[in-house]
């Protein structure tokens, strides 16, 4: 958290060299590897899972479920909250379901998921569970705060409803969106392992964090740990690079 | 001719119209000028449509020919120069057409080397010369304007009212324009509504024969209607 608030590259750096110091620092004092590894033991880790072939099959799999949940999200989310920023019988119709998904606890519907889904689905559905509402909320929340004299300058010049869509609504939402997307994506990818972790398919970054805690391997633990936030991290920049683009 | 005939338009329970009558000539300029607040412009979304009213008529209007000036550019921030005139004209002109007729607009008010810039990049006076080539691009027969040119130096006013006067001698359209400025309306009117009270009456119609173009609205003449004029709104 402070260190996304370090504006310059140049503070981020020292800022994360301090943290990992820091980290150092807390292994020194505990100084049992097995509870609290340091960061040269999770880095060593890190290079022993990349060498194995399976890395790449256990994070292709994960990102794939990440990216199917997240893009289902989006697209449900995208135009399930055009429909009820425009219209308050649809909007009523959906708040509830939506505030019913939202309060249900994770576990519970990681749990209900295993019962419905084979394992590797599980993830996935979980995802999506958690997405769609940001996503839904971000574009109702883009839609209704759309300049009204824009919209009713179109109605005067009978600008057709898909141009309105396309040109008023979605781009008057996108900073609503952007916002929507980042966080949705970054709850997607601790979801996402944290559902593999309890669903266990064959392939995916949350079984191997189940699988080093039964066997203890603390440093493989952190080490896919610190995979995950680096791939969410490279995806969030992504996403919020082609916001950039899409707002010229 | 278009004619408003015994409108009745209340707002928040109070009596903004209350049969009240107007002709406007068509292919003149008619100005609607009176105090803030009177209901100069609920007057023009009654007539546009963008607002109902409880009873009468208004004849001569067909409302989808209709362009509307708003007190604010109302641009589309995220769309180029060319694209906020583009949006209003997909539906209207074929792809070939519509390109000859945004660009025949834009040089006309002197944007014709803008058409990629955003919004944002333009001046006041710009974004204003950029929603009334909008205004004139769309193939109206009514074009309403309200209060176009408040808020502008003197300067940038003059500068705007030519690029106006230069678009609407082109087809000479019937123009219904709201001002509380006495020289706005002298400098462009062929006749001026003064309209006041509660419910809107109208104190005093001006008919001005003048060349818009070469208009010297500091003559004897003018003089003498911004006389008559001032009295009655100060009264």
């Amino acid at each position: 958290m402070k260190i996304s608030t370090i504006k310059t590259n140049k503070n981020r750096i020292v800022g994360i060299l301090l943290w990992l110091l820091l980290w150092q620092i807390v292994y020194w004092i505990i100084n049992k590897d097995v509870y609290f590894p340091s960061p040269f033991s999770v880095a060593i880790s890190i290079m022993s899972l990349v060498k194995n072939p399976d890395f790449y099959i256990v994070v292709s799999s994960t990102t794939a479920r990440v990216f199917i949940s997240f893009l289902v999200s989006a697209l449900l989310g995208v135009s399930l909250g055009y429909l009820c920023g425009v219209n308050k019988k649809a909007y009523d119709l959906f708040e509830p379901m939506i505030i019913f998904i939202r309060t249900t606890p994770i576990i519970s519907i990681i749990i209900i998921a295993i019962i419905w889904f084979s394992s590797s689905n599980v993830p996935i559905f979980t995802g999506f569970l958690m997405c769609f509402p940001i996503i839904w909320a971000n574009m109702v929340e883009g839609i209704r705060n759309t300049d009204k004299k824009l919209l009713e300058m179109c109605k005067l010049y009978n600008v057709g409803k898909m141009e309105i869509f396309k040109k008023v609504y979605i781009k008057a939402s996108i900073p609503y969106l952007s916002a929507g997307f980042s966080s949705a994506l970054g709850i997607g990818w601790k979801v996402v392992a944290a559902a593999e972790a309890l669903s266990l398919p064959k392939y995916g970054i949350g079984t191997n964090l189940f699988n080093s805690k039964i066997y203890l391997q603390v440093p493989e633990l952190l080490a896919w740990t610190v995979i995950i936030i680096l791939i969410s991290y490279m995806f969030e920049i992504l996403v919020k690079k082609i916001f950039k683009k899409i707002e010229g | 001719m278009i004619r408003i005939n015994r409108l009745k338009k209340n707002y928040e329970n109070k009596k903004i119209f209350s049969n009240f009558n107007m002709n406007i000539e068509p292919c003149n300029i008619t100005c609607i000028l009176g105090p803030s607040g009177v209901g100069k412009t609920t007057l023009f979304n009654v007539i546009s449509g963008l607002t109902d009213y409880e009873d009468g008529e208004i004849i001569g209007i067909d409302k989808k020919h209709i362009s509307y000036l708003f007190q604010e550019p109302r641009l589309m921030p995220w769309l180029t120069v060319y694209e906020n005139i583009d949006i209003i004209l997909k539906n209207i002109f074929p792809d070939k057409e519509r390109k000859d007729v945004i660009n025949y607009y834009l040089d006309m008010v002197g944007l014709k080397d803008y058409t990629d810039k955003k919004p944002e990049e333009l001046s006041g006076g710009m974004k204003q010369r950029l929603a009334i080539a909008r205004t004139f691009a769309y193939p109206s027969t009514l074009l309403l304007m309200d209060e176009p040119f408040q808020g502008l130096d003197i300067k940038l006013k003059n500068s705007i009212i030519e690029s106006f006067l230069k678009l609407w001698s082109e087809d000479n359209r019937t123009v219904l324009f709201i001002t509380h400025d006495i020289d706005e309306a002298l400098r462009v009117s062929d006749q001026i509504y003064i309209i006041q009270d509660n419910p809107v009456k109208i104190s005093q119609v001006e008919h001005i024969i003048d060349d818009k173009i070469n208009r010297d609205i500091y003559n004897a003449d003018y003089s003498k209607i911004r006389k008559r004029i001032t009295k009655i709104l100060t009264s």
